[in-house]
Formats: C-alpha cells, sequence, structure tokens
C-alpha cells in the first residue's frame, strides 16, 4: 500500500509526459519532408521563374512589379490555406507575403519614388504598381476572416497584424 | 436603527429578555425585530436546560456516548466503504483528472495553437532568395543568389531521392536546370568587366567549386538510388557539368 501510491503518481507523471510530447513538433521525417515538397512543387517552380524574371530586371520599378507578381501568387495559396481552414498555412503565408512586401517590394518602391519625379514617362507605371499593391493588400487583409474557426487561432490573428502593418507601411500612392 | 443591527445586538445580549434603552426603542416600532427578540429569548431558555456534565469523567462519559451513535462499528462497514477510507481513490482521482484534463485541452483548444506544422525548409529559403533577388541591383549580388539556390535545390533532392516519386523528382531537376543556367551562368556572363579581377575570380571559383560538387555529389547518389531517381540525378549531373563548361571561358578570361 505504501509503495501503490508513489508508484501510481510516478506512473501518472510519465504518461502526463509522454502525452504533452505527442504535440511537440519533432524534426521533419523523409515522408512528411516529401508532403511538403508535393504540395509546395508548383509554387517552387513558379518562384523559379520568378526569380529569373527578378534576375534581368534592371530597374526598381521592375523589381517592384516582379515583386508584386510573387506576392499575388502568394495571395492565391493563401485563399486556398483559408479555404482549407488550415490555420498553419494561413500563418505560413501571410507570414512570407509580408516579409516580401516588407523586404523586397518596398524599399523599391520606395527608391523607385525618389528617381521618378511626377510628370516623368514611367510616373504613371509606378502609380499604377502602387495603387495595385495597396489595392491587393487591401484584398488580402481581408482575405483573413474574424469569424469563424481560423479568427478564434491567435497566431491567426498575429497573421492578420502582420499584414496591415505591411499594407500601412505600403499606403495608398498620393495624388498629384 | 437597522433592524439587521438591531438583530444582531440581540445575538450579542447577556440577558436577551432585558433589551438596552436604544434597543427598545427600535423595537418599540418594528414587529420583525421583536419576533427576534423572543426568538432569541426562547433559544436562551432552552440552552439552559441543556445537561452539563458534573464532572470530567461525566463529561467524557457523554462524549463517548455520543461518538457510538454518530459512528457505525469497522467490522460492519461495507468492502467498497472500507476503499473509499483508504488514499487510493484520491489517487485514482488524480490519475483521472489529470489525464481526462490533458485530452480535455488537447480536443477543445484550437488544435494548431498547440501544434504548429513543420514548414517546408526549401519554400523559405526560395522565398528568402527571392527577397534578396528584389535587392540585388548588380550581376555578381544575383550570381551569389543562384549559387546559393541552386545549392538548395541539391540539398532538397539529396533528401528525398530515395523516397520521392519521378514527378518530384523530375521538378527538382528542371528547377536545378533553370538555376544553373538562368541563374548561375546568365549573371556569370553579366559580370561587370571593370570589376575587381580578385573579386570576379573568387566568385566565379565559388559557383565553379558548387557546380563541382554538384556533378560529384549526383553521381554518387545515383548508384545507391531507386531505379525511379537515377535518371534525374544523372540529369543533374550533366547540368552541373555544362555549367562548368559554360563558366570555364569566363573564368579563363579574367
Amino acid at each position: 500500500m505504501k509503495i501503490r501510491t508513489p508508484l501510481f503518481l510516478i506512473a501518472f507523471a510519465v504518461i502526463s509526459a509522454w502525452a504533452s510530447a505527442q504535440n511537440a513538433s519533432g524534426p521533419t521525417t523523409a515522408a512528411e519532408h516529401l508532403g511538403l515538397m508535393k504540395s509546395n512543387r508548383k509554387l517552387l517552380e513558379e518562384l523559379i521563374e520568378e526569380g529569373v524574371r527578378l534576375g534581368d530586371a534592371n530597374t526598381n520599378l521592375e523589381r517592384a512589379a516582379d515583386c508584386q507578381s510573387v506576392a499575388n501568387r502568394l495571395g492565391r495559396e493563401l485563399k486556398r490555406a483559408i479555404d482549407l481552414d488550415d490555420a498553419d498555412r494561413v500563418v505560413e503565408m501571410s507570414d512570407h507575403f509580408s516579409s516580401l512586401i516588407q523586404s523586397g517590394f518596398l524599399p523599391n518602391l520606395e527608391t523607385a519614388k525618389e528617381n521618378i519625379p511626377v510628370g516623368s514617362p514611367d510616373y504613371p507605371r509606378l502609380l499604377a504598381i502602387h495603387t495595385t499593391a495597396a489595392n491587393s493588400l487591401d484584398a488580402v487583409k481581408l482575405l483573413i476572416p474574424t469569424e469563424g474557426k481560423l479568427s478564434k487561432s491567435l497566431r491567426v490573428q498575429a497573421a492578420r497584424i502582420k499584414l496591415e502593418a505591411a499594407a500601412a507601411a505600403v499606403g495608398k500612392p498620393e495624388k498629384e | 436603527m437597522k433592524c439587521e443591527a438591531c438583530q444582531n445586538r440581540i445575538l450579542a445580549l447577556e440577558y436577551t429578555p432585558e433589551p438596552t434603552e436604544e434597543l427598545r426603542e427600535h423595537l418599540a416600532s418594528c414587529a420583525a425585530c421583536r419576533t427576534a427578540q423572543k426568538k432569541a429569548v426562547k433559544l436562551d431558555a432552552l440552552l439552559a436546560r441543556l445537561p452539563v456534565p458534573s464532572s470530567q469523567r461525566a463529561k467524557a462519559k457523554l462524549i463517548a456516548s455520543l461518538n457510538d451513535q454518530l459512528s457505525v462499528p469497522s467490522s460492519k462497514v461495507p468492502a467498497y466503504r472500507q476503499w473509499m477510507r483508504s488514499p487510493l481513490p484520491g489517487v485514482a482521482a488524480l490519475v483521472v483528472l489529470g489525464i481526462g484534463g490533458f485530452f480535455y485541452f488537447s480536443k477543445k483548444q484550437p488544435q494548431p495553437e498547440l501544434a504548429e506544422k513543420p514548414r517546408h525548409e526549401l519554400l523559405n529559403k526560395e522565398l528568402g532568395n527571392v527577397v534578396k533577388l528584389a535587392r540585388a541591383d548588380s550581376a555578381p549580388d544575383r550570381l551569389r543568389v543562384w549559387t546559393d539556390w541552386a545549392t538548395d535545390l541539391r540539398g532538397e533532392t539529396r533528401d528525398l531521392y530515395k523516397v520521392a516519386p519521378a514527378e518530384e523528382l523530375s521538378s527538382l531537376a528542371r528547377m536545378y536546370e533553370r538555376a544553373v543556367n538562368e541563374g548561375i551562368v546568365k549573371q556569370a556572363t553579366r559580370l561587370p568587366e571593370h570589376m575587381d579581377a580578385e573579386e570576379k575570380q573568387k566568385l566565379l571559383q565559388a559557383a565553379d567549386t558548387k557546380l563541382a560538387e554538384g556533378v560529384a555529389e549526383a553521381e554518387r547518389l545515383h548508384g545507391e538510388a531507386p531505379p525511379q531517381a537515377q535518371k534525374y540525378l544523372k540529369q543533374m549531373a550533366e547540368t552541373s557539368r555544362e555549367g562548368r563548361r559554360k563558366l570555364e571561358p569566363i573564368l579563363k578570361g579574367v
């Protein structure tokens, strides 16, 4: 009787530790890795094409436009994740989307704005790219639901905030 | 005076039949408090009638007789009740609560908050490379990015060649070919003529070394690869070899 109580407690502790360990995301197995490759294959192939285009782009404006094109592709992936209620994928795509906008698109847009004065031949294109980006960011931001299963995830809520921050950083083009 | 205060003071009286002047004023005008006072008087009278043990011995006898009335002899206690008195039920309840609690919380909470699925490292790297290319405004910078990109694709092939079906391996081989030809080789041909020769040599040499590693690795993996992977590993070895051939004249011209 005296030894049973500590044994019960030890068994309980072991079971609890094992159960908790089931939730820890460990290293990817070969099967998981292959699953990721299969689900991302098309996106990876398209990114190579976009990369080649970016490598050929000679101006900040072209690079901003290419970034916008990649962002649109990620936006489609985000939409698909939302349709599937896949919170992890929503967060992943939102992270990539906001990182691309903040670190790729925005610096090129800012430099282009400095180099392209109002009234210059490239200005209408600059304005168009900025407007498209702002509209697309607004659309992507609204994709993240505020109701339902996904909206309850704290990480999805954080993803939405990130996208809002990216949208705020890009802003709307100033009117002439 | 409020009724609550009045009734509290009545209970605190030494002798309830004789309230203080202040209480009497309130009792004169409050029927509820008068009733409360009557009850208190009655309770005092009943308490006075309770038998008081005449000695310590009599007191002990009274307590023992009260205990006998309250308890049941242990020989008559059923087995399940004896078990209930042991510490086991407490431990069992703790175990059940612990396990139940775990399952309850793991099911009730949104699952993604507990277990984040692993992300695809290659996708992370490719998007990182896209951002780097977006910031790179010179051929040398782009050449560095493409050299890394091709190496990442090679790493993915190395991780998956034993388990991936032909479709995925074919895709990796195609992407590698694009990264080598449209990335490394194209940017190498665009390196500026006025670029520092030593730096240029170093850059080209780094790309060439990675391609040479690509040849060696693909040939090594080919030897132990399953049949569906051999064709694509051979293709990747050839892509690397061809890339080196194209870099050679540029390297010589430095």
